[in-house]
This record gives C-alpha cells, sequence and structure tokens, in this order.
C-alpha cells in the first residue's frame, strides 16, 4: 500500500517537473509563450525596427494567437513551421499557436482562451470553414482582428467584419493545374503514356478524406477543367485515402490488382497519397528503372521534388508554405497595428479587398529547383 | 475449451446441436459469405494477384492484432497499439534512409544494417509497454483509460522527435535493402510469396506456442478467466500482466518496421487508427472483450475478414460510405454472435 503511494507521489512529481520543463523550452516554438510584459516590449521593438522590409510600425505591439486545425497534418506543418521561420526572421515578436486537433470544438475553446491572455490579433485556419461566422463573432466581441488561412469561410462572412480577410490557396485552382499537368503531358507525349494505344488516357483518382471540403474542391477542379480542355480521359475508378501515405498504397495496390497495366495515370490528390501510390507502383513492377506509370500530386513537399527531378514522378502543384506564411503574418502585423490599408508595405494585393491569394504553380522535372527553394525557406 | 463444446453438443438436440455449430463456426461462414458475394458481384476478383495483396495487406495487421489479442485475453484493451507502431516506423525510417538520398536526416551517419534500427524499436517501445503494464497492474488504472493516456503520450513523443528530425516532413527515400524486406517477395512457381506473409505467419505459430503450449499462455487465460482464482492458485498476477504487455510491444515495433518499409515513407500520422482496426478484428474473430477467451485461429480469420472487406469494397467500386456501414454491420454481426456463445456457456 505504502509502496503504491509512494509511487503516485513520485509520477505526480515526474509529471509537474516534464510540465515546467516542456512550458520553457516550448516558447520559441510559440506554443506556450507567455504574455508581453511591459519588460520585454523595449527588447522587440529594438528588434522589429532593425529589419527594413517588415511592415509598418505604428508603435502597437503586435501580439498573435496563431491556431493551426490539426498540427498532425503535414503540409500545414510547413507552414507552422514558415510562421516560426518569417517571425524568427523578422526579429521576433510574441505569439502563441495553438493546434485545433482536427476538432471545431476544440479549436473554438481555445480561440476564447487565446483572447482571453489578451493577444490583439488572431490567425485563424479553422478546422470547419463554415464555423467562420461563430470565429468573426468572437473576434467582433473583442474587438481584434482576425486573418483567415488555409481554409476559406464563406465571403459573405468575411464581408460581415471590417477586420477580417483571407489569406490562402484555392483548392479548386489545385486540382485544375493538375488537370493542366495531365494535359500537357498527354499532349507532348502521347505515344509514351497511352500504353494501350487506343488514344484514351485511363487514370485513376486518389481523394483525400470524404465530406473535407479541400478533397472534394481539388477533385471538382480536376474534373471540371479536364472536361473543359476536352482531353481524352477515362476514369477507371476513384477513392478516398484519407490523404495518407498507407492508405493510399493500399488502395492503389487494389486497383493495381483489378486494372494491372491498364492504368495509364494515377492522380492524387496531396503529396502524402502520391507517396503511397509511387511505392505500389513501384514494388509490383509497374514502376521501374526503365519505365514508369505517371503519378501527379498536390503540394511539391521536398520528398515529391526529390522523385519528379529523378523521373519517378511525373508533377505535383505547388502550394508554397512560406509565401503562406509571410502574407499571414504581415497582414497580422498590419492589421494589429491598425493601418488602413493592411497590405501596405508587403509583397501582397487584396482581391475583393478581403483575399491575398498564394499563386500556385505546376511543377515538372523542368522547374522542380522552384519547389524546393519554397521549402527549404520553411524549415 | 473445444472439448466441452463437443461434449456438450452429443448431449443436445439437433437443432440445439446445428445451433452449437453455427455459433462456433459463424466466423468462417461470414468470411465465405463475403467473399462468395465478391465474386459473384466481380467475379475477377478471384485470382492469385488477388489473394496475395490481400495477404500481403493483412500481415503487418495481423502482426499487431496479434499484440492487441494478449492484452484483450487478460481483459484489458490497449489503444495504444497505432501509435506505438507509428513510433517504430518513424525512428525506422529515420535511421535507414537511403546513404546517398539528398535529403537524409543524419546525414553522415553510417549505413546501419536494417536489424539495428529494428531492435531499437524493440526496445524503446518495450520501454512504453513496461510503463504501460505498472498502471495497469500495480496502480490498478482501468486498461481503457490507461492505454487512452498512453496513446496520447505515444504520439506526442513521436511527434516531437518527427518535427525535430525531419521539420515534419515525411521520411522517404528509404534503404532499398529496408524497404525490400518487406515489399519483396520470392516465387513458387508462378506464385509470388511476398517475405512480409512469411513474417506474418512465422508470428502467428510463435504466438499459437506462446497461448498453448507455454506456462505464460496458461496463466495469462487463467488471469483473464477469472483473476482471483488465479491468484489464489499461485499465478503471480503482475508478472504475467507484464510479459505480455511487453510481448505485445515488441509485436507493435516489428509491425511499424515494416509498415513503414511497404508504404516507402513514415509520417506521424503512421498508425493512426490502427488500435481500433485491431481490436476489431480480434474480436470479429472471437476474441472476447471480457477476458479469458480467444484463439490464434480466431484472431487470423478475423483480420483476413477486414482485409477481404476492405479491399474488395475498393475492388467492386463501393461507394465509401456504404464501405463504412458495411463495415460496422460486421463487427456487429460478429460481436453479436459471440455475445449469445458467451451466454450459452454460462
Amino acid at each position: 500500500m505504502k509502496l503504491k503511494k509512494l509511487l503516485a507521489l513520485l509520477l505526480a512529481m515526474v509529471l509537474c517537473f516534464s510540465v515546467a520543463a516542456c512550458s520553457q523550452s516550448t516558447s520559441d516554438t510559440g506554443t506556450d509563450t507567455s504574455a508581453p510584459s511591459t519588460d520585454d516590449t523595449q527588447n522587440t521593438e529594438e528588434d522589429t525596427s532593425e529589419t527594413a522590409d517588415a511592415p509598418a510600425d505604428s508603435g502597437v505591439e503586435p501580439y498573435l494567437g496563431i491556431t493551426i486545425f490539426d498540427y498532425s497534418n503535414n503540409f500545414v506543418g510547413y507552414i507552422r513551421n514558415g510562421i516560426d521561420y518569417y517571425i524568427d526572421e523578422l526579429g521576433g515578436m510574441e505569439y502563441l499557436m495553438v493546434d485545433g486537433e482536427n476538432n471545431q470544438a476544440t479549436q473554438t475553446e481555445r480561440i476564447d482562451t487565446m483572447i482571453s491572455r489578451g493577444v490583439n490579433v488572431l490567425a485563424v485556419n479553422p478546422v470547419d470553414s463554415s464555423a467562420g461566422e461563430t470565429i468573426v463573432a468572437k473576434a467582433k466581441e473583442a474587438d481584434i482582428p482576425v486573418v483567415f488561412f488555409n481554409r476559406m469561410p464563406p465571403i459573405e462572412v468575411l464581408n460581415s467584419y471590417d477586420k477580417c480577410w483571407y489569406v490562402g490557396l484555392d483548392s479548386v485552382t489545385e486540382g485544375a493545374l493538375q488537370a493542366d499537368l495531365l494535359n500537357e503531358a498527354w499532349t507532348n507525349d502521347q505515344a509514351t503514356w497511352d500504353v494501350n494505344g487506343d488514344g484514351v488516357l485511363q487514370y485513376v483518382l486518389v481523394m483525400g478524406t470524404p465530406g473535407h471540403s479541400d478533397a472534394e474542391d481539388r477533385a471538382n477542379g480536376f474534373h471540371d477543367r479536364l472536361a473543359e480542355l476536352g482531353t481524352p480521359v477515362e476514369e477507371l475508378a476513384s477513392e478516398y485515402a484519407n490523404w495518407s501515405t498507407a492508405d493510399a498504397n493500399e488502395v492503389v495496390e487494389t486497383w493495381i490488382g483489378r486494372y494491372g497495366n491498364q492504368i495509364e495515370m494515377v492522380v492524387c490528390s496531396n503529396d502524402a497519397m502520391a507517396l503511397g501510390a509511387v511505392e505500389a507502383l513501384r514494388s509490383n513492377g509497374l514502376i521501374t528503372d526503365t519505365s514508369i506509370v505517371p503519378v501527379m500530386g498536390v503540394n511539391a513537399l521536398p520528398e515529391v521534388s526529390e522523385l519528379i527531378s529523378s523521373g519517378v514522378m511525373l508533377g505535383t502543384v505547388l502550394t508554397s508554405p512560406y509565401d503562406s506564411a509571410r502574407a499571414i503574418v504581415d497582414l497580422c502585423i498590419n492589421a494589429a497595428n491598425g493601418e488602413e490599408d493592411v497590405t501596405a508595405g508587403t509583397d501582397w494585393t487584396l482581391e475583393d479587398g478581403k483575399i491575398v491569394r498564394i499563386p500556385e504553380t505546376t511543377i515538372t522535372v523542368d522547374n522542380v529547383d522552384v519547389a524546393v527553394e519554397h521549402y527549404k525557406t520553411a524549415n | 475449451m473445444d472439448k466441452k463444446v463437443v461434449e456438450r453438443t452429443n448431449t443436445l438436440g439437433s437443432s440445439q446441436r446445428a445451433r452449437q455449430f453455427f455459433m462456433q463456426y459463424a466466423i468462417y461462414l461470414v468470411l465465405f459469405c463475403v467473399i462468395l458475394v465478391i465474386v459473384f458481384m466481380e467475379p475477377t476478383f478471384l485470382s492469385v494477384r488477388n489473394i496475395t495483396f490481400i495477404l500481403q495487406q493483412a500481415a503487418t495487421k495481423l502482426i499487431i492484432a496479434l499484440g492487441v489479442a494478449g492484452i484483450l485475453v487478460l481483459g484489458g484493451t490497449d489503444l495504444s497499439s497505432g501509435r506505438m507502431v507509428g513510433l517504430a516506423g518513424i525512428i525506422c525510417a529515420s535511421l535507414l534512409q537511403d546513404p546517398t538520398y539528398s535529403l537524409r536526416i543524419y546525414a553522415t551517419m553510417p549505413q546501419l544494417a536494417p536489424i539495428l534500427p529494428l531492435l531499437l524499436a524493440v526496445v524503446i517501445c518495450i520501454i512504453f509497454s513496461i510503463g504501460h503494464s505498472i498502471l495497469v497492474s500495480v496502480l490498478r488504472i482501468a486498461p481503457f483509460i490507461a492505454s487512452l493516456g498512453m496513446q496520447m503520450i505515444v504520439y506526442g513523443c513521436m511527434s516531437l522527435y518527427f518535427d525535430a528530425a525531419s521539420h515534419s516532413s515525411p521520411i522517404g527515400g528509404l534503404d532499398p535493402r529496408y524497404t525490400n524486406l518487406a515489399q519483396g517477395s520470392f516465387y513458387i512457381g508462378d506464385i509470388r510469396i511476398p517475405y512480409i506473409v512469411i513474417y506474418a505467419i512465422i508470428a502467428a505459430v510463435l504466438f499459437w506456442v506462446l497461448w498453448n503450449r507455454t506456462r505464460l499462455g496458461r496463466n495469462m487465460f487463467a488471469v483473464g478467466g477469472n483473476q482471483e482464482a488465479a491468484i489464489v492458485s499461485g499465478v503471480n498476477v503482475k508478472v504475467v500482466i507484464l510479459l505480455i504487455y511487453l510481448i505485445a510491444g515488441a509485436s507493435y515495433a516489428l509491425a511499424g518496421f515494416l509498415d513503414a518499409a511497404r508504404t516507402g515513407s513514415a509520417t506521424n500520422a503512421l498508425g493512426d487508427g490502427y488500435e481500433l482496426d485491431a481490436i476489431a478484428a480480434c474480436v470479429v474473430g472471437g476474441v472476447s472483450m471480457r477476458g479469458g477467451v480467444g484463439k490464434i485461429s480466431g484472431v487470423v480469420i478475423g483480420v483476413l475478414i477486414f482485409q477481404v472487406i476492405n479491399y474488395g469494397l475498393v475492388y467492386m467500386n463501393v461507394n465509401t460510405y456504404v464501405q463504412y456501414i458495411i463495415k460496422g454491420m460486421i463487427i456487429i454481426f460478429a460481436i453479436a454472435v459471440d455475445t449469445q456463445k458467451y451466454i450459452k456457456k454460462r
């Protein structure tokens, strides 16, 4: 009995120490930085004034409250790193960054917590873009600006509050650019890709998570643009693989079992799934040193750039995380400073007074360096 | 246990005998019916290639399920298995990148033999398992809660390492010697036998020996069946629990090692949701969640049923949402049968 109590006490102490230790060490990753005290304001002000290309500073110290929809999402992880990196580059500033744990209820609670911690601008990557209204209501009540990113709330929501903007990529465009890639490959080199010589490209489509707006938008953008281009294609099958490498690997393997070498191209709605597809094709002899079944993804992750430059993968769509991170932070600083023009002194332009679009680019073996560069800075 | 059922069936009427028979072999019947339906709707399904793929995809899942099954027999449960698999996968992938790969994390590290990271992963998983078993056996925390806590802790540790090692970028460019262990295969005549299937068979045989031919196995069933009785008859319950958790930890590590090699890259999403798949497969295979009951053959069949369904539904192009409904119904059906069996025995 005594031993058990002792053990419990010991465990409790270990827990206390580890919490204390962690909250100290995480200040640089921004998970739990303390509120700006008057003492270190001076310090930070000095730092920001040194960097010339930073947005205009009107004296209010920005204190950012950032929330990411899910820390375990790889792509948004790059935006997260990019924000850390860019803030560091600007000379540092106070910010909180919290995980939405892929659950809108959790994220909304944490936004409350950040507001009561005294942040003066919010950067929100919502779990569910339809929760925008609730989040805007909270920002309005606290009278602080809010910059949404990565998932766009309805435009009416953005318009309902004058201190509300959106920074992001457009999933529909990303899908459309995949269609362009497919079409380009087909027109340039039909002889190589039309394996069965029937004049039609047989492809399979691996999509994200069912009911997920990015997943549906990319698939729709892809299908619509293909119809518009009129490329002769046949979709053998499509399936959701939850943005997951392991799931995509199994799905593609199943299709290999069903269609074998009838599959002339594999289109994946993100790069993580493309990696799984490549591995399935490779282990079944459909990707060898001399011939490939072309695979394409979206994101241009470093792993994928590697495969594109070595000729294993056909291409991908760059969705620059570093540009996103820069735009988010720039807008937040200007908004916190109460600038009339939220894009003043930055590289960004507003669409409809509300939206900053980060340009997407198709990446093939010809311009793969561009993608590598955009991720290098994000690390 | 089998003998008892047979003895009892002899004294029963024919309708009851049929009922007993049905209960005993319901699970094989389910597998048979599922295959029949799929073949009926898609005759091309019945090919050597498809069967090979199904076995290949089931392999790592079987290794995880075997580990979880022991804990279920003890009367516990383990929600941390998926994350343990992920942890092992990330450790192995990060240490086994091709030396010529430009994004190699440990750029200056010499090329390691694949066995070394595997051993490291086994050791790390076993350390977590020892902690886990202490929570359950010494501190008497309900296994569900203890394993939920462990799940989060393991996920946190794995993500910290993943973030620090590769800046949350998928770890790819794996050493071909390593990926070949999971993706490679050999041929018997025209039939391709993936290595990974052989590992799974070996694991199943080892677990069968452990469960049926060792004292630890007997004690495991004793503890799961009636812990008080086990204590009275001199079984050291804490040691039994410790060893079963430890073996489970080692099997998760092996599964993680193979799964990362199979998919050719690893992220901290690796292993997400595997725990529930493994538990569901065990339960469908007749391992009782009340503890004390279970067979290795049941676990194997349970895993195969799920893989046949997963593979078959995608093969037939069934709507994703309908797939969920079908899988849910099969789990419920299996548990309903399991519960009936349990009532009969009392």
